[in-house]
């Protein structure tokens, strides 16, 4: 049985740039996210370090939840780099989201560079007791 | 003269191939983010960078999901290291996570002027760099 995570849709390539030619885009990178399922419906990390509330746009569209991200930290100027590791592009992340979510209730947060959305359970989805007569 | 398609031996129809292929992504897509959560549920990863100037060495770490009072940055023999523990979830909680990382600085460190800035998830350390090993002017007479 397949996990009713968000799972993604496309190559990270194509997800980074809306399904657009890799060759023909500004560089973006897809941001590493964590998910735990909990009573109510899924908790989303999404690890967006450099970023600040006002560059986080989060959408939803037939299903798809998209998360576009600029980082606001920079290469320090005036300064000689003896180790570069991190990736300074923006990001973006693309996840196909199941019918048991309700995209409606979807709420977001950003705080110490993570971006955390619940994704609650469509009231249909949640499981229920029924009476018997 | 009679043409005959000609059939590989041991080839796989192309409806079969296609399912066969389906099938092993399906097998990923089940099993790839249990293996992916059980890694990142222990330590991650710290990607980090290193720049000088002439009075300084900024050593810049990334670490989201962190407050201040999480991170630990330590300076012994030459090595930076910080070590962060997130204490806002229990242990088995999926989301639970830690991060360490080292890195080798110089050693004209002055250890006395070592400060450190939490931002959006980046820990930026700024070494000062000991008297004795800044560039200096001399003046010829």
């Amino acid at each position: 049985m397949k996990e009713n995570l968000p799972t993604t849709t496309t190559s990270s390539c194509e997800v980074a740039n809306g399904g657009q030619s890799c060759a023909t885009r500004n560089r973006t990178v897809r941001p590493r996210y964590k998910a735990a399922r909990r009573e109510s419906g899924v908790e989303l990390r999404v690890f967006i370090p450099g970023t600040d509330k006002s560059t986080v746009n989060v959408s939803v569209d037939e299903g798809v939840l998209t998360v576009k991200a600029s980082r606001n930290d920079s290469m320090q100027e005036g300064w000689r780099p003896l180790i570069t590791e991190i990736e300074r592009l923006d990001y973006r992340l693309k996840l196909e989201l199941s019918s048991e979510f309700d995209p409606e209730k979807i709420s977001a947060k950003v705080e110490k560079g993570l971006l955390l959305l619940a994704l609650p359970y469509a009231e249909t989805a949640k499981p229920r007791d029924i009476a018997v007569d | 003269m009679k043409y005959i398609r000609y059939t590989a031996p041991n080839a796989v129809p192309i409806a079969g191939m296609r399912r066969w292929l389906q099938d092993a992504f399906d097998t990923f897509d089940e099993f790839g983010p249990r293996l992916e959560n059980a890694f990142r549920a222990s330590t991650s990863a710290v990607a980090a960078d290193l720049y000088e100037n002439d009075d300084a060495f900024n050593a810049v770490f990334e670490l989201p999901g962190f407050a201040k009072e999480d991170i630990q940055v330590s300076l012994e023999n030459s090595v930076l290291t910080v070590q962060a523990e997130a204490n806002d979830r229990a242990e088995d909680d999926d989301l639970a996570h830690t991060a360490s990382r080292s890195v080798a600085v110089p050693d004209n460190i002055d250890s006395g002027k070592v400060t450190a800035k939490l931002e959006n998830g980046v820990l930026t350390v700024t070494l000062a760099k000991a008297e004795s090993a800044k560039a200096r002017t001399v003046v010829v007479e």
